[in-house]
């Protein structure tokens, strides 16, 4: 008697779903307070619609992992990541936003190669990156100076560096932040472009760098007290990555819901 | 030990990497190759080959779920060994029952040109869109080959329920698979 073909199919599973099937207890789901806080979430998104630069109406998941989906809507992919047990609904009536375009000391090479074999997921990062989580479940503020080697400058840097044998790239503001890589959404880019409009000042510090034939622009504001990119302990820091030709087109920046803005010649006013 | 620690003793291909696994993983491939096999030796043979096959796919393998990638190698030579055992006829007295998962979908009804993965991906896409209890259970009975005493045990679920489960599931998974052009 052979074994079935059925059998040999289910050894396709992906290890989330075994994963999962390993725990000792069942991910319930949230209780009646849970559905309340999940659903003045959901208000709370549906209100910051017309300030997020993508709207999901009629996406379809077209890879559902264990805390992650791929959403594709007219034609584009997106990756959305939600905390366990609260997964948005992604029918006629859902609405979902991309998640912040920051990508945290991400392996590039390996985030791309887990987005297109759909495999990738928030664990993927938090190991990739070698951040811990922090209270709030998302990936930790990583204390640069503890890990890399040599000290990192304490200056304004981008650059590349090889820790476990995989090679990230980085951007740092100081010796006291952690670094960020941002990519700006197109949205945010021409906010950026008018709220910059001068040469860089005391306060505004823009350098350009090329970095493996990539040009990479670094904006940096300090001492401001507001600022649409975020806030981080009293310096302010965002940068836009270009990397034309290659990387512009490439799928998977499409698959993690970002958009690299393409006009070289205004960056670097 | 941690498992991202045994992964990097792989991957320096430093020995104490099998030791380590054997210590914090060997039961559960235990238990995955005896629920297949029955068979004390055949599934200490399975557990030890699993060591191998981690051994020989770290690197370039990282696993992101370690527990979940040694379950998966340990269920596939499993099932491998079974099936050359049923050949033999060596051992007619198999405790892991097929008939169930293979009543959802039968060898000549898969649609031509799939292969396994396709439909393994198709059946875990149907899974995704079930409560998470319907797919522990469908998954610890079809994948791990568990009984229905040590499912209802684990989740604390009455026997009846976890059949009820199974049925149900397997009703729906075979309309699935039909509505999806899986099963002709």
């Amino acid at each position: 008697m052979k074994i079935p073909a059925v059998a040999k199919a289910v050894g396709y599973f992906h290890e989330d779903l075994i994963a999962e099937a390993l725990e000792d207890k069942i991910q319930r789901k949230p209780i009646r307070w849970q559905k309340w806080a999940a659903l003045a979430a959901c208000l709370a998104i549906l209100l910051c619609i017309p300030f997020a630069h993508t709207v999901w109406e009629d996406a379809k998941v077209v890879h559902q992992g264990a805390d992650y989906a791929i959403a594709q809507e007219n034609g584009e992919y997106y990756l959305i990541m939600y905390k366990e047990g609260v997964r948005p609904n992604y029918g006629n009536a859902g609405v979902a936003l991309v998640p912040p375009p920051d990508i945290y000391f991400a392996s590039v090479a390996n985030m791309k190669d887990f987005l297109l074999e759909g495999k990738f997921t928030n664990e993927h990062l938090l190991n990739i990156s070698g951040f811990e989580k922090a209270s709030n479940g998302l990936p930790a503020m990583l204390d640069l100076n503890a890990i890399w080697e040599p000290k990192l400058p304490e200056e304004l840097r981008v650059g590349r560096v090889t820790w476990r044998g995989v090679n990230y790239e980085y951007l740092i503001g100081d010796g006291k932040h952690q670094g960020k890589i941002s990519v700006l959404s197109e949205t945010k880019y021409k906010e950026a472009k008018e709220r910059y409009t001068k040469a860089p000042s005391e306060n505004v510090v823009v350098e350009t760098y090329t970095m493996d034939g990539f040009q990479i622009t670094v904006q940096v504001e300090y001492g401001a007290k507001t600022d649409i990119f975020g806030e981080g302990n009293g310096s302010y820091y965002h940068a836009h990555l270009e990397r034309f030709p290659k990387v512009a087109n490439m799928e998977w920046l499409k698959g993690i819901g970002l958009q690299l803005y393409t006009d070289t010649a205004a960056e670097t006013d | 030990m941690e498992d991202r620690a045994i992964i990097a003793l792989y991957q320096t291909r430093n020995e104490q990497a099998i030791r380590e696994t054997d210590a914090k993983y060997g039961k559960l491939c235990y238990q995955i190759a005896y629920n297949i096999l029955s068979r004390h030796e055949d599934s200490e043979e399975c557990v030890n080959d699993t060591y191998v096959g981690a051994w020989n796919a770290i690197p370039p393998a990282k696993p992101t779920h370690f527990r979940a990638f040694l379950c998966k190698i340990t269920r596939n030579l499993s099932l491998k060994r079974l099936a050359y055992l049923r050949q033999e006829k060596r051992n007619q007295d198999m405790a892991v029952s097929l008939s169930d998962l293979e009543a959802i979908l039968p060898d000549d009804r898969y649609a031509p040109g799939l292969t396994d993965a396709d439909v393994g991906r198709a059946i875990e896409s149907f899974l995704w869109l079930q409560k998470p209890e319907v797919r522990c259970v469908f998954v610890r009975r079809y994948y791990f080959f568990d009984s229905v005493v040590d499912i209802a045990k684990r989740y604390r679920f009455t026997e009846s329920k976890v059949k009820n489960m199974l049925f149900q599931t397997r009703n729906r998974l075979k309309e699935y698979l039909i509505e999806e052009g899986i099963e002709v």
